[in-house]
């Protein structure tokens, strides 16, 4: 599926072979940092998280760069949102909702 | 009360129906239900016109009425034997291959991603960017959507936004993770095509 995008650097897939099985039992993977730092953005980690995370984090400049991305995100989602235009209502609708309140007894005081 | 009062107040719920209805329908995306549920808001505010306490702003006060319009709607559709939360996809990229089974990346997640990089602020006035998240957004599925505009943009806790769209607050934790990363690579694939 994700043929286009090219493989990771070469000095990450070099070092990564060497030390990827070992990380990948600790659970420092890669793949684990990435959940982590998702994982961060609705609940705070647990000590042992933020451990493994940081442990990760000083060792691999590929995910670190992920990390920053993560970083954005939230902030380009709100404004990518809120640039949207509101989608408007049909004015039939509108006239129809207005007659129904006006059958409507009066509940007011 | 005379019916030229009625109509006032008929009027100055009205006024907030267009924006009900815009904030309806970009987070469920479906015509007809955003139409519903609006209508059926309007008429519980206008049945309760008397508790409305003037506090907050009439907008407010009716849109938290429609939060729970939209809730209830879940919850009620949540029994039903609804389709899967990973079906059609859209043509959303798959995310299962992004690493090999030592955990290492199979794709350079960086790659034509410096914008992203920059700094949040800067990632959030580039335009371009803005349009191509708002693609990539759009071709969530609708449950998926709700869930992930009710987190990241109303910025409800997890488990509030879990209630909204009618999922467990467990399988939306999962949900979300899955979307963000979703998202990262529609918009990596978006912007190195």
């Amino acid at each position: 599926m994700n043929t286009d995008l090219p493989p990771p650097p070469e000095s990450y897939c070099r070092s990564h072979k060497r030390l990827g099985p070992g990380l990948h039992k600790l659970r420092l993977s890669c793949s684990h940092f990435a959940e982590l730092s998702v994982q961060a953005m609705d609940r705070p980690l647990t000590r042992r998280e933020k451990l493994r995370y940081r442990c990760h984090y000083m060792i691999c400049a590929v995910c670190r760069n992920f990390e920053k991305q993560m970083r954005s995100f939230p902030q380009l989602v709100r404004a990518s949102f809120a640039a949207q235009e509101p989608a408007k209502p049909d004015p039939n609708f509108l006239a129809a909702v207005r007659v129904k309140l006006s059958q409507e007894p009066k509940h007011f005081i | 009360m005379s019916a030229e009062a009625g109509d006032q107040n008929i009027d100055s719920l009205m006024e907030h129906a267009p924006a009900l209805y815009g904030f309806a329908f970009a987070r469920l995306r479906d015509h007809h239900l955003s139409q519903d549920l609006v209508q059926d808001s309007l008429l519980v505010a206008w049945k309760s016109w008397g508790n409305y306490q003037g506090g907050s702003s009439i907008q407010t006060w009716l849109i938290g009425i429609l939060r729970h319009k939209i809730l209830d709607h879940h919850r009620f559709s949540a029994r039903r034997p609804v389709v899967s939360l990973n079906e059609n996809d859209n043509g959303q990229p798959s995310i299962d291959k992004l690493f090999n089974s030592n955990g290492d990346w199979t794709i350079d997640p960086n790659h034509g991603m410096q914008p992203l990089m920059e700094s949040p602020a800067m990632a959030a006035q580039n335009a371009d960017l803005r349009k191509w998240i708002a693609i990539c957004m759009e071709k969530l599925p609708a449950r998926l959507h709700l869930l992930f505009i009710a987190r990241e943009v109303d910025e409800m806790p997890v488990a509030e936004a879990a209630k909204l769209a009618g999922v467990t607050e467990g399988s939306a934790a999962v949900l979300l993770t899955r979307a963000r990363h979703t998202l990262r690579l529609c918009l990596q694939e978006t912007l190195t095509r």
